[in-house]
């Protein structure tokens, strides 16, 4: 960062940029965060304009911040991606697999280019493939190789995981819940997943109501269905619990996540490279049951 | 003291503009969207809205056509401030109404310049 200070204080014409600095970095962290959660529950076959608009403006406001602090390497790489995004969202391009794939793999690319500009004593992250592949995507002349690779050397730039990390496979599972007397009863379990961001993601079926006692949810997760019944089960009788494959998600990305050591049941836990969210827990989720009324910890506060 | 209505979605940017609009003299007031500036700006007047124009619920053309409906802001600079620059978005900045389209990156010297000039 030393050597990004007399460039920002020149940009700002006596303001001193630094000061920004870390909203900046915790802005973009949760930018792309929401980037890459609403990219992995886009349905590339009938995509929604207002979650197209809404991974627009997580990239657009990433390149806007970065430009104005000087990140340069940051701001090149989120411009390619905004004007891919922004033919997407007005409707000149059809969203594909291999478009999810190299934003995803743009979105691991921008985390290592923004922990270098923290002190994270990384090497310069070369994304020339992955914004020639963007480029092409652009245009519409994107060969699948040229996109394999990119994500590829991409996959390799980012921060690594450590030596016991493992690669899970993103899975979207129905989940059914029912017959309940209070429907508003499975609303907890749509707070789990809020309160355990690396459970996954889960979206209510039906616009949220159920019918005949049953709700219905889609839930994208790497947890496999044992782990997810056990948590279930806090909040729901696991007979009441269905869960069943919904067609493959079409772009499985590797993820980078370390399981906690605990005797309960490991866990998987966010990667070290990144600083947990102020919703996302510090530690595994059954030392918290252990240590906490389970009360405590559900609430959703 | 001039009051002036400070709009965008970012957090860094918001705090960075609010900074330099303070450091030059000018009483700020944040909101965090669009509709947050609408609702802000309901029964008051300001002296100039700097607003940025991708934004969650309301964006900054949008706004800018709700605050040009409301007597209070028919006459008010509303400067959009975004690292939008197509020719497309800024005509429609202007037919909304807006006074004047800047990009970002900016000079915060040359933000204060401007909003000089236009509040005069």
């Amino acid at each position: 960062m030393a050597d990004h200070s007399q460039e920002s204080m020149n940009a700002a014409a006596g303001i001193d940029l630094s000061q920004f600095y870390q909203i900046f970095f915790e802005e973009a962290g949760e930018n792309l965060e929401t980037l890459e959660q609403k990219l992995l529950t886009l349905d590339i076959d009938d995509a929604d304009d207002e979650e197209l608009n809404a991974i627009f403006r997580c990239a657009h406001s990433v390149k806007g911040g970065a430009a104005t602090f000087g990140f340069t390497d940051v701001a090149e790489l989120t411009h390619q991606m905004e004007t891919l995004l922004d033919k997407l969202r007005r409707h000149e391009l059809a969203p594909n697999a291999a478009m999810v794939d190299v934003l995803l793999a743009s979105g691991d690319a921008l985390r290592a280019q923004l922990g270098r500009h923290q002190g994270s004593g990384q090497a310069a992250v070369d994304t020339s493939e992955l914004l020639q592949s963007i480029r092409l995507l652009v245009n519409g002349q994107a060969p699948a190789a040229a996109v394999r690779a990119a994500v590829t050397a991409a996959t390799a730039a980012a921060p690594q995981a450590p030596a016991a990390a493992v690669s899970r496979t993103q899975r979207a599972l129905e989940l059914t819940v029912g017959p309940l007397a209070d429907l508003s009863a499975a609303d907890n379990l749509v707070d789990l997943f809020k309160e355990i961001t690396d459970l996954g993601i889960i979206e209510a079926l039906d616009g949220g109501r159920g019918a005949e006692g049953l709700r219905r949810f889609k839930v994208l997760t790497t947890s496999s269905d044992n782990d997810l019944l056990d948590l279930f089960s806090f909040h729901i009788a696991r007979e009441q619990v269905r869960l069943a494959m919904r067609r493959p998600s079409p772009h499985p990305t590797p993820r980078r996540r370390r399981r906690c050591r605990c005797r309960w049941r490991p866990r998987l836990l966010p990667p070290r490279s990144r600083r947990p969210s102020p919703r996302s827990p510090a530690r595994c989720v059954c030392r918290s049951r252990r240590s906490t009324s389970s009360s405590t910890w559900w609430a959703n506060s | 003291m001039h009051s002036i209505l400070a709009v965008d979605d970012s957090a860094s940017m918001r705090q960075m503009v609010s900074f330099t609009l303070k450091n030059a003299g000018f009483n700020v007031v944040e909101a965090v969207d669009g509709q947050d500036a609408f609702e802000k700006a309901s029964g008051r007047t300001f002296s100039l809205v700097l607003t940025d124009q991708n934004m969650p619920r309301l964006d900054g053309i949008d706004l800018t056509k709700k605050l040009r409906e409301n007597p209070n802001f028919k006459t008010t600079p509303i400067l959009i401030l975004t690292a939008e620059s197509s020719d497309q978005m800024k005509q429609a900045g202007r037919a909304a109404g807006a006074t004047g389209w800047l990009v970002k990156p900016f000079d915060p010297a040359k933000l204060v310049e401007v909003i000089g000039k236009v509040i005069r």
